[in-house]
C-alpha cells in the first residue's frame, strides 16, 4: 500500500533559522498521525509546506505514491490536502455558508445556495459537526469556527486533513466531539495529521506519532509503544518532571473586587449580568466556564476596552470601572489576553518593540521624551533568555514567530511587569510542556510575591493544578466558588452548564 | 466548466528579499516607457526628451537651483503625507493645507507691512503652521470622534481651501489695478536668498523639518506610539495608548508641515497671493511619501527627484515643445505601476492556468 503522504528530505530555511532540516515524514491512509515537538520545532512549517503555503528549499512530496507539485493552497486542495490553521482564516463578516463555498466552483456561477446549504448540513450531521449555515462567523465561538473550517475541508473532499493545534481552543466536550469526527474520517480512509502539545490527547487519538526536534525528525513511533512520559522525554531530549506543588495562599486582603457588574456584548445583548467576584492578594482564582459565557466581555471590561453598563470594579481600592486602559494599567493591571495576535501583540512590529509595548511609558525605557532603545534591547534580550523565546532577531516582526513563541512574548512582557493584579486568559495555550511548566512556575512565584491572579481557562486540569479557589461562570454570572481541593470534574461540569450542585458549594451573592 | 479568468492571484506569504527595491525601480522604468510613448506621439524622440529633461534638471547650475526651489515645498508636503502614512492615515489634503499655510502667511505679511524680518518671518511661519494644522486637525477630529474617513474629508477640504484663497485673491486682497494679485511683500516678509538662483533659506527649514521628524519618530515615545498604532490599533489601545488623541495630533502636525510648505513657497518665491497657489505639490506629495516608504530622510531624496521632474518638464516644454502634461502622465504612471508592483509583490500571479474545478 502506498503512503497517503510522503515528504522526503524537506528543508525550509527562514532568515536566521532552519525550520525544517531534511525531514522525512510519512502518513498512511486511514491513520491519525500526531506531530509533536517543542515550540518552534517546525511543525506548522512542515505542514504549511504540505498545504502549499510555503515552498520547501529542498525535498519532494509524494501523494499516494505519485510525485506532487504543490505550489499554492489551491494546488494542495486539488491534490486532496486540506489544512485547518493555527490561526483561522475565515471571513468574519460572512455567513458560514458563504465561507464554506468561497472558492468552490461546483455550485455554478450563480451560487446555488440551497444545494450548498443542504450539502453542508448533510456533511455536518454525518461527521457530528454541529453548525448553522446561516450564522455569521463573528458570532461564533472559536470551537464553532473550527467546525466550519473542517466542514469546509470536507466539502472539498480532502484525503489528507491537517489540524494544527485544533484542541488548543476547545472545551473538553468540544475536544471529545472533534476526536469522534477525526475517527470517523480516518475510518473512511482519510489520513489525518494532528498537531498538539497535550500528550493525553495525542495518546488518546493517534495511531502513530512523529516527533520533531529543532527542525529534525526525531523518530516516528506507534502509539502502543509509548506513553506520555516517554513522549515528553523524546521531545525535549531529557527527562521532564512536572513538579508543581500548590502553596497555600497567604490569604491577604482583597486586591480586585467586582460588584454587580453588567455589560453588553457586540450584539448589544447582556453578556455580564450582575457578576460578583473578589481576588485576594497572594491567591490564584481560577475561573472555569464554557467559552461564550461572558469571559471575553469580562476581560474587556477589566482592561478598559469595554464600557460596563453598571457595577463597580475596584483595583487596590480604586474604582476602575469605565476607566481608560492606561489608567488601569497604571493601577497595576497585567493581562495575558485571549486574542494574542490582535490585542496582545502588534504583529508587524519586532520582538523588542512588543516587549516594551507597555513599559515604554515608564523609566527606565522612557527618559523624558526619549525612549532608551538600548535599555529596551537589554531587557528584551534578558527576557528572551529567561523565557527561552526563539526569535531570529530582536527586530524581526513577531507575526513570523511560531504560535508558542508568540504567546511567550506576551507572557514575558506581562509577568515581568510585576502586576498587582494579573488577568491571565489561557496562559499556557499553545505552549509545549516545558514552557507550560515554566509559566506555571512563574505564576506561582508571582502569587508568592503577593499578586492577585485571575486565571481564566477551559482546561480543568490546569485550573485544578494552579488555582486556590475556582469560580464558575455561567451566562454572565458566577454560579459558584469552591476551594480547588473540592473541585472535581463532575461538580465543575454541572456548574458550567448552569445546574446547581447540591452541596458543598458556597454561593456568592 | 470553463474558467472565467485566465489569470489568478494567490496570496504570497513571503515577499522575496530585495523585492521592494526591484519593484520600485521596475515601476519607475515602466512609467518612463509609457510616458515615452506619449512623447513619441507628439513627435519627439523620447530618449532625447529624457536626456534633455535630466540635464535640464540636474545638469546645469541654473537647473539645479530651480530643482532645489521645487524640492523645498515638496519635502514639506511629502513629510505631511509620510507622517500620516506611518499611522496608516491617508492625508490626501496636503494640497489644501499647503494653500492655507500660504494664505495665512500672506495675511500676516500684508497686515504688518514694513516690519523687520525677525518679527515677520516667525509670525508668518507660525500662522502657516497653525493654519495648516487646524485645517487638517479638523479632519482628524472628525475621524477620531465620528469615524469619518480622513481620505474623504482631507480631499474635499482641498477644494474649500483653494476656493477660500481664490476668494481673497479676487476679493479683499485684489490689487489696485483690479487684477487678482495681492500687493507684493515688503522685504521683511521674504525669506532671504542664499545667493544661488532663487534658492532661499526655506530649503534649510525643509531639511531641518525632515531631520527633526526623523529623530522624533525614531527616538521618542511619541514616535514609538505612532508606529504601534500604525501597525495594530487594537494592541495599541490595549497597551494604554490614546489613539483618538494621536489621530488628531498627527493630522494636525502633518497639516502644519504642509502649511509650512505654503509659507516657504510664498515667502521665498511668490511673495504675494495669486489665484494659482495650488499647483499640485500636495498631490505629488502622496507619490513622494509612498516612494519614500514614508521614511522622512528618504522623502528628501525623492522630493529632490520630483523637483527635478518639475524643472526638467518645464525645460523640455520650452525647448522641445513637449507639453508639460507629459510630466503629469509620468507621475501618474509611476504611481500606477508602483501600486501594481506592491500588489504583485504580495500575490503570486499565474497566467493561463485553469482555475481549479473541483472533482
Ligand atoms: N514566515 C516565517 N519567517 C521567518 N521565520 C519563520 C516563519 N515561519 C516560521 N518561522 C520560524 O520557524 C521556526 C519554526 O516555526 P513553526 O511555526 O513551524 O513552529 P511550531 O513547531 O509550529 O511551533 P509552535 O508549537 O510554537 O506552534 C520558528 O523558529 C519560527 O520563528
Ligand atoms: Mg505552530
Amino acid at each position: 500500500m502506498h503512503c497517503a503522504v510522503e515528504m522526503l528530505g524537506i528543508v525550509k530555511r527562514f532568515p536566521g533559522v532552519v525550520a525544517n532540516d531534511h525531514i522525512d515524514f510519512r502518513v498512511l491512509p486511514g491513520e491519525v498521525h500526531a506531530l509533536l515537538g517543542e515550540n518552534g520545532a517546525g511543525k506548522s512549517t512542515l505542514m504549511q509546506i504540505l498545504a502549499g503555503l510555503y515552498r520547501p528549499d529542498a525535498g519532494k512530496i509524494l501523494l499516494s505514491g505519485r510525485p506532487a507539485q504543490i505550489h499554492t493552497p489551491r494546488d494542495a486542495i486539488q491534490a486532496g490536502v486540506g489544512m485547518v490553521y493555527q490561526h483561522f482564516m475565515l471571513v468574519r463578516r460572512h455567513t458560514v455558508l458563504e465561507n464554506v463555498i468561497l472558492g468552490l466552483r461546483r455550485y455554478g456561477l450563480f451560487l446555488d445556495y440551497r444545494r450548498a446549504g443542504r450539502e453542508i448540513e448533510r456533511n455536518s450531521r454525518e461527521y457530528g459537526l454541529e453548525i448553522d449555515p446561516a450564522a455569521t462567523v463573528w458570532d461564533l465561538s472559536v470551537g464553532e469556527q473550527q467546525r466550519v473550517e473542517i466542514v469546509k475541508m470536507l466539502l472539498r473532499q480532502v484525503k489528507v486533513l491537517i489540524l494544527d493545534e485544533p484542541t488548543a481552543v476547545l472545551t473538553p466536550r468540544e475536544t471529545e466531539g472533534l476526536f469522534a469526527t477525526i475517527r470517523t474520517l480516518a475510518g473512511r480512509g482519510a489520513a489525518i495529521v494532528f498537531i498538539s502539545h497535550k500528550l493525553r490527547e495525542v495518546m488518546a487519538v493517534s495511531d502513530r506519532i512523529t516527533i520533531l526536534r529543532r527542525g529534525e525528525n526525531a523518530g516516528t513511533i506507534r502509539r502502543e509503544e509509548t506513553g506520555e512520559r516517554d513522549l515528553a522525554r523524546r521531545m525535549v531530549g531529557r527527562e521532564v518532571i512536572e513538579e508543581i506543588e500548590r502553596e497555600e495562599p497567604a490569604a491577604g486582603e482583597e486586591v480586585l473586587s467586582i460588584r454587580d457588574l453588567r455589560a453588553f456584548d457586540n450584539r448589544r445583548l447582556p453578556a455580564l449580568r450582575g457578576l460578583n467576584l473578589e481576588v485576594r492578594r497572594g491567591e490564584i482564582l481560577g475561573m472555569a466556564g464554557i467559552s461564550g459565557n461572558g469571559q471575553k466581555e469580562l476581560e474587556e471590561v477589566l482592561t478598559g476596552l469595554r464600557e460596563p453598563a453598571r457595577g463597580s470594579i475596584t483595583l487596590g481600592g480604586r474604582e476602575i470601572a469605565g476607566r481608560r486602559p492606561d489608567e488601569i494599567i497604571a493601577g497595576g493591571l497585567g493581562c495575558v489576553p485571549e486574542d494574542r495576535q490582535g490585542t496582545g501583540t502588534a504583529p508587524g512590529l519586532g520582538y523588542r518593540d512588543n516587549i516594551i509595548l507597555k513599559s515604554c511609558r515608564r523609566p527606565p525605557i522612557r527618559r523624558g521624551l526619549r525612549l532608551d532603545y538600548r535599555a529596551a534591547d537589554r531587557q528584551a534580550d534578558r527576557l528572551r533568555r529567561e523565557y527561552d523565546i526563539k526569535v531570529p532577531s530582536l527586530s524581526a516582526p513577531v507575526r513570523l514567530l511560531s504560535g508558542g513563541n508568540l504567546q511567550k512574548v506576551i507572557l514575558a512582557r506581562e509577568l515581568s511587569a510585576r502586576p498587582r493584579f494579573l488577568l491571565a486568559v489561557h496562559p499556557t495555550r499553545g505552549l509545549d510542556i516545558g514552557a507550560a511548566t515554566y509559566v506555571r512556575k512563574r505564576l506561582g512565584e508571582l502569587k508568592r510575591q503577593g499578586a492577585a491572579i485571575l486565571l481564566i481557562s477551559e482546561d480543568l486540569d490546569e485550573l485544578a493544578g494552579l488555582s486556590d479557589r475556582i469560580a464558575v461562570i455561567y451566562e454572565g454570572k458566577i454560579t459558584g466558588i469552591l476551594p480547588a481541593r473540592d473541585a472535581d470534574r463532575e461538580r465543575l461540569s454541572l456548574l458550567m452548564t448552569g445546574q446547581k450542585a447540591e452541596n458543598g458549594i458556597m454561593e456568592t451573592s | 466548466m470553463r474558467p472565467l479568468t485566465f489569470i489568478t492571484f494567490e496570496k504570497r506569504l513571503e515577499p522575496g528579499r530585495g523585492a521592494r527595491l526591484a519593484v520600485t525601480l521596475a515601476s519607475l522604468f515602466l512609467a518612463l516607457v509609457l510616458s515615452g510613448l506619449v512623447i513619441l506621439a507628439v513627435g519627439v524622440n523620447p530618449v532625447e526628451a529624457y536626456t534633455a529633461l535630466f540635464s535640464g534638471a540636474f545638469g546645469t547650475l541654473y537647473g539645479l537651483s530651480e530643482t532645489l526651489v521645487k524640492t523645498t515645498p515638496l519635502i514639506l508636503t511629502g513629510l505631511a503625507v509620510a507622517l500620516c502614512l506611518k499611522m496608516r492615515l491617508w492625508n490626501i489634503g496636503a494640497e489644501g493645507q499647503f494653500v492655507i499655510g500660504f494664505l495665512a502667511s500672506v495675511l500676516i505679511a500684508l497686515a504688518l507691512p514694513g516690519r523687520p524680518w525677525y518679527l515677520l518671518l516667525p509670525l508668518m511661519a507660525a500662522a502657516a503652521l497653525v493654519g495648516g494644522g487646524l485645517w487638517a486637525g479638523a479632519a482628524g477630529l472628525l475621524k477620531a470622534r465620528l469615524g469619518v474617513s480622513e481620505i474623504i474629508t482631507t480631499l474635499l477640504m482641498n477644494w474649500v481651501a483653494i476656493l477660500f484663497s481664490q476668494y481673497f485673491a479676487y476679493g479683499p486682497l485684489k490689487g489696485l489695478d483690479g487684477f487678482p494679485y495681492s500687493p507684493a511683500f515688503c522685504p521683511g516678509a521674504c525669506l532671504p536668498s542664499i545667493g544661488w538662483g532663487r534658492v532661499n533659506a526655506g530649503l534649510f527649514l525643509a531639511l531641518a523639518a525632515a531631520v527633526v521628524l526623523h529623530l522624533v519618530l525614531k527616538h521618542t515615545l511619541w514616535g514609538f506610539e505612532v508606529r504601534v498604532i500604525g501597525d495594530s490599533p487594537k494592541a495599541a489601545r490595549a497597551a494604554g495608548m490614546k489613539i483618538e488623541k494621536k489621530i488628531v495630533l498627527v493630522l494636525a502636525l502633518a497639516g502644519g508641515l504642509a502649511g509650512l510648505g505654503g509659507f516657504v513657497e510664498v515667502s521665498g518665491i511668490e511673495q504675494r497671493l495669486s489665484p494659482h497657489t495650488a499647483i499640485g505639490y500636495g498631490y505629488t506629495a502622496i507619490l513622494i511619501a509612498w516612494l519614500a516608504r514614508s521614511h522622512p530622510l528618504l522623502v528628501i531624496l525623492v522630493a529632490f527627484l520630483f523637483g527635478g521632474l518639475y524643472t526638467g518638464g518645464e525645460m523640455i516644454q520650452v525647448g522641445m515643445g513637449v507639453p508639460v502634461a507629459v510630466i503629469r502622465i509620468l507621475q501618474g504612471a509611476i504611481l500606477f505601476f508602483l501600486l501594481a508592483g506592491d500588489f504583485l509583490m504580495n500575490f503570486r500571479v499565474r497566467f493561463g492556468k485553469k482555475v481549479s474545478s473541483e472533482r
